[in-house]
């Protein structure tokens, strides 16, 4: 077999990785200019069609927040029972609080809320808007003078967001205080200063790393899942390949938006 | 004399599907003029259908909506003149997400600003015409393709549009379907709707039509067929011989 000449090999991979450089600023660039637009969307407010937005909104938080309900919150109760039941074991009493605020608050429940919300919704919204891009229902709103951005995106994120820091606060309550009653109910853990070494621990610090990381997960879910659909073309083929992409680029800056606001917060 | 509703000026448009698209044509619509075009391939008079309700951007040339001339590099500066158009295209489509009524009623939503709506009477009795009305709360995956057609052609009717795109639909809807949409046309006709029909051989159509657009090959003319008057690409109007005359009215 002829050997392949070392000069056109080595052009050919930076070839490759010119071109891969490209392809990935040209994402996050497109990625940046959607999420700006989106934002800037955020303060127009025109009259007109603010009703139908309003209703589209309202039907994003049901189908986020509300539906997902019945996942959450038994995904909670498992998670604080098990965290609860593990930390009393290998810590004194007097940690435990402080233990679990430091898990449940301020990490493992943003991004545990994230990736349901990820899983149920972001994937959904990406293959909603995938099929209205190939079976030209984004042109149908178009031809009525509606734009899709602001009638169709920005209620999903403001949706995705709300529905984001209601669930988050849904999440980390009914972790401690369902995992609490679970332990304090089927165990001989002795709990009895559980709740007060908790309302110690906590500082407003929690509260508001909790709250900024739900509404950025929130926006940079809502906004990947919606690039993502509007970027499928014409085959139907592109739905799937676009809802994966997204699903793991969401978790992906999940993960780095939550390790980001930890550090400024805590380091 | 009639104004210029919409104007092509040198325009150039890449093909899609198996088209050859359309090169380098000038065209005139103006108010009340009834057009039907003719061409080799399907795809190249859905191309044109498609350009003149903005969705297509052109390549080359300049599109003049009542002498304004519209500017394609924001999609959103086109909003306001698609609202003019009513579209009943072969790829027209409803919102699957929505049930049939709202589909109808949504951009009554949207300007009126009312969280819900009770269909109008002309609504209403246009649905009784295609016989949807006890159909309006459900998706469009849950009734008949010619439903979900009918219920395109509501849609456009009551949209109050200075100009109707329409393409066959007589696959698409049952015969009982395709006659209301057939009395619907003429009555619009009737009252001086400007209006595009691609692949249409409805003889009243033919009968009534004041310009016929004929694309072979990605090359667009305008036949006048009141004067006979013919314009080839950018070409200057000419007026064409008894002989030509003769064959265009016989198409």
């Amino acid at each position: 077999m002829a050997m392949k000449n070392p000069m056109i090999v080595m052009s050919d991979s930076a070839g490759r990785a010119g071109r891969a450089t490209i392809e990935w600023l040209k994402h996050y660039l497109d990625l940046s200019a959607f999420a700006w637009r989106m934002i800037r969307e955020l303060f127009r407010w025109p009259r007109e069609g603010r009703s139908l937005l309003y209703r589209v909104t309202l039907e994003q938080v049901y189908f986020t927040a509300v539906q997902a309900l019945r996942i959450v919150i038994p995904v909670a109760l498992i998670l604080g029972t098990s965290f609860i039941l593990q930390f009393s074991k290998v810590s004194g009493q007097i940690d435990l609080g402080k233990i679990v605020v430091v898990i449940l608050v301020r990490e493992t429940g943003p991004l545990v809320t994230a990736l349901i919300v990820i899983l149920r919704s972001a994937t959904a919204v990406t293959i909603e808007t995938g099929y209205m891009n190939v079976l030209r229902e984004m042109e149908t709103l178009e031809m009525g003078g509606m734009d899709p951005v602001r009638l169709y995106a920005l209620p999903r994120l403001i949706g995705m967001v709300t529905a984001m820091v209601c669930l988050v606060f849904i999440f980390t309550t009914s972790a401690i205080l369902g995992g609490y009653a679970i332990v304090w109910l089927i165990t001989n853990v002795p709990m009895q200063n559980f709740l007060l070494e908790i309302a110690k621990a906590l500082t407003p610090a929690d509260y508001m790393v909790s709250a900024l990381k739900a509404v950025f997960f929130g926006g940079v879910i809502a906004v990947v899942s919606l690039y993502r659909g509007f970027s499928v073309g014409r085959a139907i083929t592109e739905v799937p390949v676009a809802t994966s992409k997204g699903a793991v680029e969401c978790l992906i800056y999940c993960m780095i938006i939550s390790g980001l606001l930890s550090a400024l917060f805590y380091m | 004399m009639n104004s210029k509703l919409i104007e092509l000026v040198n325009y150039t448009l890449a093909p899609i599907g198996r088209g050859r698209g359309l090169r380098n044509f000038s065209c005139t619509i103006a108010e009340g003029d009834i057009v039907y075009i003719e061409g080799d391939r399907f795809d190249d008079s859905h191309l044109f259908l498609r350009a003149l309700a903005t969705l297509e951007r052109p390549q080359g040339g300049t599109y003049y909506y009542r002498g304004q001339a519209l500017d394609f590099s924001d999609y959103r500066k086109l909003l306001p003149y698609k609202r003019k158009i009513g579209y009943m295209s072969a790829d027209a489509a409803l919102l699957s997400n929505r049930t049939i009524g709202e589909n109808i009623l949504w951009l009554r939503y949207y300007l009126e600003g009312k969280r819900s709506l009770k269909a109008a009477d002309d609504v209403l009795h246009l649905c009784r015409m295609f016989n949807i009305e006890d159909k309006m709360d459900l998706r469009p995956s849950q009734v008949f393709r010619d439903e979900v057609r009918a219920a395109i052609i509501i849609r456009e009717l009551i949209k109050g549009a200075e100009i109707l795109l329409a393409e066959p639909v007589r696959d698409a809807l049952s015969r009982v379907h395709y006659d209301t949409a057939v009395q619907l046309t003429k009555e619009s006709l009737s009252r001086k709707t400007t209006a595009v029909f691609s692949y249409s051989d409805e003889p009243f159509i033919r009968e009534a039509a004041t310009k016929k657009v004929r694309i072979v090959e990605g090359e667009l003319e305008v036949v006048n067929l009141r004067n006979g008057a013919v314009t080839f690409g950018q070409k200057e109007d000419r007026t064409v011989g008894e002989e030509d005359g003769a064959e265009i009215q016989s198409n």
